[in-house]
């Protein structure tokens, strides 16, 4: 998980267009991984892992679209090969860290402190609570809230 | 199938993983491993089978639990009873022996005011 968390986040990412949506699927694939373990025969994991997470992601923007639910992809189905990209679409990753940025830069205090340490600096609960001194338990909650408000603004901004 | 055409072919994957890892890969969130691995607990503890017993053991089992439940009610009914009995304010006895005493005490009143009663009569005649 370790050496393909960042892959799968990314691939998750440039296939939904949304931070927590990928993070939601990107723990999905990994957990279906664990759970077809022994199904694997133990080669070429990248490419089964991302196999996982493009289908997981397919998945997700077919029953979006179903539900008529707005998503960040622009273009559904099917996923463009990436050589009929636009440079404004492959910069469409770096486009969702900016809104992330935008939306974190939006919270109160406490939980824009927890935010920008968690997803702009990619520090754990632990690392923050060391460095801040506020208790693990407290740091956890802020994070979980600022993820709910955040996942909410870039959702209403998606709705606009 | 026509769903099946939703899915990216291998190469169309194999190019987008190769396109997003020359752009520079996005950092995961910092505790996404943590919150796996606590999903992969959670499922395994839902999924985890109680431990079977054949169904003579389970019949053992359950009448060594309606024995000693009817042996504590047989247990208690014979000693519920001394319990009550032990009780300083309601040990016959003791209770008795108040009864007895006041009755006493009021057959001696009686007697003092029948006593009183006939001397105011002697003494007037």
């Amino acid at each position: 998980m370790q050496d393909y968390k960042n892959l799968i986040f990314s691939l998750c990412l440039r296939m939904t267009g949304d931070y927590f949506t990928a993070e939601d699927l990107t723990q999905d694939t990994f957990l279906a991984a664990y759970e077809h373990l022994s199904s694997f025969d133990g080669q070429q994991e990248k490419a089964w892992l991302c196999r996982i997470a493009a289908n997981r992601c397919t998945d997700y923007l077919r029953r979006s679209a179903a539900r008529g639910v707005p998503t960040a992809a622009e273009e559904f189905p099917p996923i463009p090969a990436p050589s009929s990209q636009e440079p404004e679409q492959r910069a469409g990753a770096a486009a969702v860290m900016e809104e992330l940025r935008r939306a974190v830069e939006g919270l109160s205090p406490p939980y824009r402190q927890a935010a920008e340490f968690t997803y702009l600096q990619g520090l754990s609960s632990r690392e923050i609570s060391e460095r801040t001194g506020v208790p693990l338990k407290t740091v956890q909650t802020r994070i979980r809230r600022a993820r709910d408000a955040l996942r909410k603004t870039i959702r209403k901004e998606l709705l606009d | 199938m026509k769903t099946e055409k939703l899915y990216l072919s291998d190469e169309e994957l194999d190019a987008l993983v190769m396109e997003i890892e020359a752009d520079g890969l996005i950092p995961a969130p910092p505790d996404m491993e943590e919150a796996v691995l606590a999903k992969i607990a959670a499922g395994s503890a839902a999924r985890r089978p109680r431990p079977k017993r054949s169904p003579a053991a389970e019949l053992w089992r359950y009448s060594l639990q309606v024995s000693a439940a009817v042996a504590a009610a047989i247990l208690l009914m014979f000693t519920a009873p001394s319990w009550d009995a032990m009780r300083p304010e309601t040990a016959p006895g003791r209770g008795e022996g108040r009864l007895l005493e006041t009755l006493f005490q009021a057959h001696e009143t009686e007697q003092s005011l029948w006593d009183t009663i006939f001397d105011h009569n002697g003494g007037a005649s």
